[in-house]
């Protein structure tokens, strides 16, 4: 049994009380009488001498200690697992993470649960609604039948992402069929956190994974050089053989020693451009995160800076890998060229649609007010979701003075008296101001400076060239209004422009994505995510109240409407009996008796 | 022949009625009874043998010639008899709805008329602690009124409580002729009542209770919890009245009658017990002849 409201049993208190007050005797009234004398002749234990009195068996007193104790329980919202009846409404969760695609469960535990699941949907007979649990959850159909149920099941595949299963459990605890709550049973290889009343079926068998987690590539003066990072999350070492490759070329061959849950880097030297491809082969259940890729020499971003020249700016963005071009007032012509726009301490200017980011000015195309400056701000506060601020700290930066920023929207990124750095897209624009100019703060001798250049860089032109599985990717359409989408498999898909820019909510396989924008092409890799390359399956141990959520093919059902029942007949059948009580006894006789 | 207390019908019937008594009532006098001792009645009641000092007048000679042995005729004693009715109106017959009282006083006047109508001496008294008020024994129609009037002026309930056993001492010292004795009573006194109808017993009276209680009494209306006040003692007793305390006061209750029932039993008295609810006609006309007695 679980209780929906625990702390409601506190109320069994008024238990004793109400024995209490069923020994008190209230005060007397003074009733005369002809005569005590037949009074006198009955059982002592009709007097009462003392204010309190004894607790007898008293009927009353258990009906009324039985409807007490069912109230108490009925606010303590109890709850019952009981087997599941044909006829109620599911829902079935079914992980599609890149876990799923290990194959320590024959064929693989994906394929298990889809197995499982499809046997739980065909045990019933009410309305099933299936959830695809991925990286971005979403109802694959609403309640529909089971057959239209597995067949949407059969549609599922096994992404190469990381999912968000709690978020899916919380989509489906959401939903109502026919008004009442349904089952919800989720079908994964590891749960986190247990939900009450509902039902886990977890597979999996093993933990050995070896995983490539980052392919990084980093200029460096002799060319570029890549660094691969190997995972073990087994918990034995692990000895892989790991190759490299540029468009098909390989460039390195080697065996990796991994000890268990570490991670390894191995650098590799690369000239030349083209698509780098690492690879492992471990003999380990999942062969989605053996292989990482980057891409290197892609078409550089153009940069435009206006305004006042800066030369570490300059330099920060050439080292981010952009071309970077310098003008002193606005030009239509090369702004429609560019694909970001530095406009530093400029006057404000009209911004055409585009990516923009805007150093110590502003723009009346912002929805941003500015009210003066402020003077030596501490920064108090960063964004610490936003990819702008990954990896940014900027504890230790002192800014002599900043614009007072009154944004009216948008996020701010960090901030102090005032927003410091702000963040904005929406109506064709993506922009990014910093309330000071670099010459007014010592940032850029910061290791903070660099990364906020490359994270500003890649957040404004939707030029990262590495991504991990299951991230968005976001891209400024700059004018345009349809994109298409080649995925590392083949797929092609055309995305529609929305807000000025083109999104791809998730990244859900490993490999180059390629994104055709008006004749220009973006390529960006994607590696497996990190936070999936730990397979161990299970769940964490249940708590006593979530004992049910363990129990197969069964459901919670809510007592307190059926305790509140039983109290209003317990309360019932106490004031008949009261009543009878009450009722004069019928006389001894009522006929004279004649002795003689 | 006004009056107050009953319809003349009812008193039509009441002239057919007479008193019966469980033993002779001897006072000596001759009177309208047929008395059950036999003597010097003009009606033929039996015969026995003849023993020496008997009346030659009354030997049935016939039967000495068939016989030839020697019987004398006996014959019923016409005998008056002598009423006494003792009338309770101590505090707790001034009580119910109907009062006990009012009850009480109809079968005393019943009861009276009953025997004055068969020429009998009737007397009354009033008692409560002590004897209250008295009315001499008489026998003559016309005491009839006499005897109402008794009736209808009772003196006040005393204030303290009332005793059998004082008033019964000292109305046998008080009166000489000893008779059928009639209490009407509720016999709740709080010194009991087996001492009072054992002096009346002892001093050869022939009692005859007539005990008067209120449906109240029978069964109680009071619930919950409460301090009962006694009207006479002032004695108080707290209780808390549900069922079982109910079902206590039954069984205490019919207790004390099968108590008292076994005491006159015993000594030889006739007890009727009778509530307030029973028309007193129907007390009188049906169940005291069902009872046997009147006949």
């Amino acid at each position: 049994m679980t209780f929906g409201a625990p702390a409601a049993l506190w109320f069994l208190a008024v238990l004793p009380v109400i024995v209490l007050l069923h020994m008190l005797r209230t005060r007397r009234h003074d009733v005369r009488i002809s005569s005590v004398l037949l009074w006198q002749r009955a059982r002592e234990d009709v007097y009462a001498h003392a204010p309190l009195r004894r607790v007898q068996r008293s009927l009353l007193l258990l009906l009324q200690l039985l409807a007490a104790s069912a109230l108490v329980l009925a606010l303590a919202r109890p709850g019952v697992m009981v087997p599941s009846g044909g006829g109620q409404a599911t829902v079935v969760v079914i992980d599609v993470s890149v876990r799923m695609q290990a194959t320590d469960v024959a064929p693989s535990r994906f394929e298990a649960a889809r197995a499982e699941a499809a046997a739980e949907i065909a045990r019933g007979r009410g309305p099933v609604m299936v959830v695809r649990a991925g990286p971005q959850p979403s109802a694959v159909t609403g309640f529909v039948s089971p057959a239209a149920a597995r067949d949407a099941l059969a549609s599922l595949v096994a992404t190469d992402a990381p999912s968000q299963l709690e978020r899916a459990v919380t989509f489906a605890l959401g939903q109502r069929a026919d008004g009442g709550r349904p089952r919800v049973v989720v079908f994964s290889d590891h749960v986190s956190t247990l939900s009450p009343s509902v039902e886990y079926r977890v597979v999996g068998q093993s933990n050995r994974n070896v995983a490539i987690t980052a392919v990084r590539v980093e200029p460096t003066p002799g060319g570029m050089e890549a660094i691969v990072q190997v995972h073990n999350a087994s918990k034995s070492a692990e000895r892989v053989p790991l190759t490299v490759a540029l468009d098909g070329v390989q460039i390195l061959s080697r065996t990796v020693d991994l000890p268990p849950a570490m991670t390894v880097a191995i650098p590799v030297s690369v000239r030349g451009r083209g698509v780098l491809r690492a690879r492992i082969n471990p003999h380990d259940a999942l062969s989605a995160d053996d292989a990482g890729y980057a891409v290197i020499g892609d078409s550089p971003v153009r940069v435009l800076v206006l305004g006042e020249r800066d030369r570490t700016l300059e330099t920060a963005f050439q080292a981010a890998g952009a071309d970077v071009t310098v003008a002193r007032a606005p030009d239509a012509a090369l702004m429609a060229q560019a694909d970001l726009v530095v406009l530093n301490r400029t006057p404000a200017v009209n911004l055409p649609p585009g990516n923009y980011l805007l150093l110590a000015t502003t723009s009346p195309d912002l929805p941003l007010a500015v009210d003066g400056a402020v003077v030596s701000p501490h920064i108090l506060r960063s964004s610490g979701s936003h990819p702008v601020m990954r990896f940014v700290d900027l504890r230790d930066v002192v800014i002599g003075r900043t614009l007072a920023m009154h944004p009216r929207g948008g996020e701010t990124l960090a901030e102090g008296e005032v927003p410091l750095i702000w963040a904005y897209q929406g109506a064709g624009l993506r922009a990014m101001v910093w309330g000071f100019a670099l010459p007014e703060s010592d940032l850029a001798v910061h290791p903070a400076f660099p990364i906020l250049v490359h994270n500003a860089l890649s957040w404004l032109t939707g030029s990262g060239s590495v991504y991990e599985a299951g991230q968005p990717w976001i891209v400024p359409a700059r004018g345009q209004a349809q994109a298409v989408l080649l995925g590392p498999d083949g797929t092609r898909h055309v995305l529609a422009a929305r807000g000025g820019q083109f999104v791809v909510p998730a990244l859900e396989r490993v490999g180059i994505y390629t994104l055709q924008v008006g004749g220009r092409s973006h390529r960006i890799a994607v590696n497996p995510a990190p936070a999936a390359v730990d397979i161990t399956p299970g769940r964490p141990p249940l708590p006593a109240s979530s004992v049910a959520t363990a129990v197969a093919s069964q459901h919670g059902v809510g007592l307190a409407p059926a305790l509140l029942i039983v109290t209003l007949l317990v309360l019932l059948v106490e004031w008949t009996l009261w009543l009878r009580r009450l009722a004069p006894l019928g006389p001894a006789t009522s006929r004279p008796v004649i002795r003689r | 022949m006004p009056t107050p207390l009953f319809d003349p019908a009812f008193l039509k019937k009441l002239e057919t009625l007479s008193l019966r008594s469980r033993r002779p009532l001897r006072t000596g006098v001759r009177g309208e009874r047929r008395s059950r001792t036999l003597g010097r009645g003009m009606e033929f009641a039996d015969y026995r043998s003849y023993q020496s000092g008997d009346d030659y007048r009354h030997i049935d000679w016939s039967i000495y010639s068939r016989l030839d042995r020697l019987f004398v005729r006996l014959f019923s004693e016409d005998e008056e008899v002598n009423v006494h009715l003792l009338l309770d109106t101590s505090p707790s017959m001034v009580w119910g709805a109907p009062r006990k009282l009012d009850y009480a006083v109809q079968i005393a006047a019943a009861i009276g008329y009953v025997a004055l109508a068969n020429w009998d001496r009737v007397g009354a008294a009033a008692f409560g602690s002590r004897l209250q008020s008295l009315l001499p024994l008489q026998r003559s129609r016309s005491h009839i009124f006499r005897l109402f009037r008794f009736l209808g002026a009772l003196p006040g309930p005393p204030q303290d409580a009332s005793s059998l056993r004082q008033v019964m001492r000292e109305y046998t010292h008080r009166t000489k002729r000893r008779g059928l004795l009639v209490i009407i009573s509720d016999l709740l006194y709080p010194d009991g009542y087996e001492e009072g109808l054992a002096l009346a017993r002892y001093h050869r009276f022939d009692p005859f209770v007539v005990q008067v209680l209120s449906e109240d009494e029978i069964t109680p209306t009071v619930r919950g919890d409460a301090r009962l006040v006694d009207c006479e003692t002032g004695q108080t007793l707290d209780v808390s009245v549900d069922a079982p305390a109910l079902e206590a006061y039954t069984q205490g209750r019919d207790a004390y009658f099968r108590d008292l029932e076994a005491f006159c039993l015993r000594h030889e008295i006739d007890y009727i017990r009778t509530t307030t609810s029973i028309p007193v006609e129907d007390l009188i006309l049906r169940y005291m002849r069902l009872g046997g007695l009147l006949q």
